[in-house]
């Protein structure tokens, strides 16, 4: 308990993969947006880890580049 | 998914129009701002209106629910500038998502609390009858503040925007 307590005191940050899976898929940040139904700015500040997306937005990538959220957006211990 | 309810996008730019009216009336007839219910009112738009509650100081004592002789030009002046202001600080921008979403939750909290700040040095600085004209500033301080903010935030988000080669 007192351990599970001081891990939910430690930050985190998230980081993201879709940068590398849209050059994988050859899709542009415009077509991503379009699919997505977001701007083109949005999908921007995902990439550059300034945005953390919503729950459905991180559904709709995951099921565009066919893999899991987890395997997009992963956990990133702070200082 | 709750989205935050906002106007269309063209009401901005009817925003836009109406604020620039309520200028121009303000500047044509700067008196018809505000008034104190001194004596009898003069001005293009007087006529009988009921008030809720009425107290003309030096003239009568405090009256509930009373008809009342007013110029309505202030009331239709602040009127006209609260919606202007309103329909541009909430109407939607090109490419309205959650990303903007957030940037807008963001600059409301920070025009809220950059107008309590002004509010709480004002408090000290302006007394009985000059703090009335801070209250009616504050009408339309915080939507202006809000409107400052998000723009502000958004062109430094554009600015910030990398382009794919």
């Amino acid at each position: 308990m007192r351990r599970n307590l001081r891990d939910s005191d430690q930050a985190f940050s998230m980081k993201n993969s879709i940068k590398v899976e849209r050059a994988r898929n050859n899709i542009t940040q415009a077509k991503l947006a379009e699919l997505t139904q977001v701007s083109r700015q949005t999908i921007n500040a995902v990439e550059q880890g300034k945005y953390v997306p919503s729950t459905l937005l991180a559904l709709r990538l995951a099921r565009i580049f066919n893999m899991s959220v987890e395997e997009i957006f992963q956990l990133e211990e702070g200082e | 998914m709750t989205k935050i309810k906002l106007l269309p996008r063209w009401c901005r730019f009817v925003g836009m129009g109406m604020a620039i009216l309520a200028t121009i009336l303000f500047i044509l007839n700067p008196d018809s701002s505000i008034e104190f219910n001194l004596g009898d009112p003069k001005g293009p738009l007087v006529t009988t209106v009921p008030a809720l509650f009425n107290q003309s100081y030096g003239v009568n004592d405090f009256v509930w629910m009373s008809w009342i002789k007013n110029d309505l030009s202030n009331e239709f002046l602040f009127a006209i500038m609260l919606i202007a202001v309103y329909c541009i600080a909430f109407a939607k921008i090109k490419g309205e998502d959650e990303f903007s979403e957030r940037i807008r939750l963001q600059s409301l909290v920070s025009a809220i609390l950059w107008n309590s700040v002004f509010l709480l040095i004002a408090n000290f600085l302006f007394y009985e009858g000059e703090f009335l004209w801070i209250m009616i500033f504050q009408f339309l301080s915080f939507l202006i503040l809000f409107t400052i903010f998000f723009a502000a935030e958004l062109k430094r988000q554009r600015s910030s925007f990398q382009y794919e080669e």
